[in-house]
């Protein structure tokens, strides 16, 4: 009896334990770089036209973004043009997990056509493939775009590569005066275009949300204005040129609207714009400086530096007036709030014992993470995706720009021409690819 | 005994026919010694010669003479015949009556013999039976003996086998208690290397999938199939690039380890935190 009790135990015992299929949960990963090699593309389909560094424009573009760990040209283990071509083993030996084939065809037209294919290399399978038209200019975007194309399959989130940026320059001249130009040019700093020159201080560019206009202020009439210029055909209007300080603009979502400071009635506060018919609409009243307001993504609130605490400290208030809310409660002082994208947090500049640092605001938890650790740092303004930063930082010339990813994980320098560059704005997405 | 029985008879049989044949060799003995018979056929050649009548006279009284001669010769060999038939009747006699005598004690002998055969029969009978008996006995002592016996043994036999049984199930526990602790150092090691190549970086939260890995002895990946997709392609893609990266997986390189702890097959349920 005890011998069929135990007989029948280990039956039980045995196939329960055989037959149950192991399971284990993979409940959390590491957060690290996706590695990724781009192949050089092959030129030979268009031997006239000078070799655009394409895989290293592109390789830059991932590599900035901290999001990827981009293979040394080097380092490659085959240059493959074709799919068929890929040594799919040879990339796994070395923990690839992505790579990037392409080519440049010259058209009986004398435009080109980029071709490329992201490949997974664990697949074994193409990812993404297209074939993109471009005429000789626009060779350098074509990489942008396809950094973009790479960066949403592989990361989930649209690429912001294929963008552009707005900021001041400031040049001594030799008879001691000092020219400032308002300058576009692609997001990693190439393809620069001036916009706006003066003598007299250029400040605080603002893309408008459709990425046509720009919006910034001038001291070329000794007061400061705002004007709105048109980037494509370069006419600018002065929008505001009240007396005393008109400064910060800031458009809404909806591009009908320009948030700014005006010190029109006694000390500095913000206003509304609405710009269709120019009417102004005072948001705050308080006997501080209330400056630098941002809209929240959604239109529905502004934030705002203002000292009416004692210090500089940042606001929230609701676009049709109401209760102010101090969101920064860290520190002497925070400054200069930029909405994050997805309206979860906020970048601004942390100042503590003579250092400015930019840093990310959560709302979730209210703390404060500092993503640089210059002695200077200002303006931060996101890129349209959310994954980086970039801001003005103190460089051996003086101001230079510099880029760091949203995680704090990834910095650099974006070095442009000779001379100080100050106040990065982060334009919009392009419009859709045709 | 009866050895020296049959050696006794015999040898008086013996004596006797020798005395019988000394009878009759004396008894022939006396006419040849004389030889008359023989004389007389030698002696008519001489007498040619003599008066017939005298001849006749002597022959008349020869023959007289002889006839008286051969009537006493036959009287006494009659006599000495008679003397022997009597000699022998007796002798006969004797022998029959030594014969019967003999034949008694053959016979009695015979009886004894027949008298001790039976009671020999009856006492080997009652040895037999009493053999049978004890033989029936011992048998049923035997067969209780076996039947206890192959109780006992069957009792120990069963023991023996509860024991084994027990052993077995002890070993089995113990060898599945290896297994289990063989199987949560494997899957810890598993867990480890995939969660070392499980890039979460920018994953959308809340999302899962599950995978199904084939696997053969020392860990390389056969395949990776998705079991239940997230719905998110880089999410499953992580996940998958995740398993491939971390091939081959820590297993064992013993086919028999490997398959008695089911892990040419398993699932990896990918719910990050």
């Amino acid at each position: 009896m005890r011998s069929l009790l135990i007989l029948l135990l280990a039956l039980y015992i045995g196939p329960l334990f055989a037959a149950d299929e192991l399971e284990i949960i993979i409940d959390r990963g590491v957060e690290n770089t996706l590695p990724i090699a781009i192949v050089p593309f092959n030129w030979s389909g268009a031997p006239e036209m000078p070799p655009v560094e394409f895989a290293l424009t592109i390789g830059n573009d991932l590599q900035r973004s901290g999001r990827f760990a981009v293979m040394e040209e080097a380092d490659l283990p085959q240059r493959p043009v074709q799919f068929q071509e890929v040594n799919f083993r040879d990339w796994r030996l070395l923990g690839m997990e992505n790579i990037v084939l392409g080519a440049l065809k010259a058209l009986p037209d004398g435009t080109f056509e980029v071709e490329f294919r992201l490949i997974d290399v664990y697949r074994g399978a193409q990812i993404a493939g297209f074939r993109i038209p471009a005429t000789a200019k626009q060779i350098r975007r074509t990489a942008h775009r396809i950094s973009d194309i790479i960066f949403e399959r592989l990361t989930g989130i649209r690429g912001a590569f294929d963008t552009r940026i707005a900021y001041v320059t400031v040049r001594n001249n030799d008879d001691g005066s000092k020219r400032y130009q308002m300058q576009i040019a692609d997001a990693d700093g190439f393809n620069s275009q001036v916009l706006m020159e003066s003598s007299e201080p250029l400040m605080s560019p603002a893309w408008s949300p459709d990425g046509r206009q720009l919006a910034y202020v001038s001291f070329e009439s000794r007061n400061s204005s705002i004007f709105i210029q048109d980037i494509i055909t370069g006419e600018r209007t002065r929008v505001a040129g009240f007396s005393g300080i008109n400064s910060a603009p800031a458009w809404s979502p909806d591009g009908t609207r320009l948030a700014m400071t005006l010190s029109r009635e006694g000390d500095p506060e913000i206003y509304i714009m609405h710009l269709a018919t120019r009417n102004l609409e005072r948001l705050t009243h308080d006997r501080g400086i209330d400056t630098e307001p941002a809209w929240s993504p959604d239109g529905q609130k502004i934030a705002f530096t203002s000292d009416r605490g004692g210090n500089p400290q940042i606001y929230e208030m609701s676009t049709n007036g109401g209760r102010t809310e101090r969101l920064t409660f860290v520190g002497v002082y925070n400054a200069r709030p930029r909405y994050s994208p997805d309206g979860n947090s906020m970048s601004l500049v942390h100042g503590q014992d003579n250092t400015y640092r930019i840093g990310i605001l959560d709302f979730r938890t209210s703390d404060i993470t500092l993503l640089t650790g210059a002695r200077l740092d200002e303006s931060p303004s996101f890129a349209p995706n959310g994954s980086m930063i970039m801001y003005a930082t103190t460089g051996r010339q003086g101001s230079e720009l510099a880029a760091v990813s949203a995680d704090g994980s990834v910095h650099q320098r974006l070095a442009l021409q000779v001379g100080e560059v100050r106040e990065p704005a982060w334009g919009p997405f392009p419009p859709e690819m045709p | 005994m009866l050895t020296s029985l049959t050696l006794q008879s015999s040898l008086r049989s013996v004596l006797i026919h020798i005395a019988a044949v000394l009878l009759l060799v004396l008894s022939f003995d006396f006419p040849s010694r004389k030889t008359p018979q023989q004389m007389p056929q030698m002696n008519i050649v001489e007498a040619v010669a003599v008066d017939s009548a005298q001849v006749e006279k002597e022959l008349q009284r020869l023959q007289e003479l002889d006839t008286a001669k051969a009537q006493e010769e036959l009287a006494k060999q009659q006599k000495l015949e008679q003397q022997v038939r009597e000699l022998e009747k007796k002798s006969t006699q004797a022998e029959t009556k030594r014969k019967e005598e003999e034949k008694r004690l053959v016979d009695l002998e015979k009886k004894k013999l027949q008298e001790q055969k039976a009671r020999e029969t009856e006492q080997k009978k009652l040895a037999d039976l009493k053999k049978q008996q004890e033989e029936l006995e011992r048998k049923r002592k035997q067969d209780e003996d076996q039947a206890r016996k192959a109780e006992a043994e069957k009792q120990r036999k069963e023991e023996e086998e509860a024991a084994r049984q027990i052993q077995l199930a002890e070993q089995q526990a113990e060898q599945q208690g290896q297994d289990q602790a063989l199987l949560q150092g494997i899957t810890a090691n598993i867990y480890r290397s995939v969660v070392s190549n499980y890039n979460v970086s920018g994953l959308a939260p809340g999302l899962e999938c599950v995978l199904i890995v084939r696997t053969v002895p020392g860990g390389e990946v056969v395949s990776v199939s998705i079991s239940q997709s997230s719905g998110n392609e880089i999410f499953d893609r992580r996940a998958i690039n995740a398993v491939q990266k971390a091939s081959p997986l820590p297993l064992p390189e013993d086919p028999a380890t490997f398959e008695r702890l089911g892990l040419r097959q398993f699932r990896l349920p990918f719910r990050p935190q």
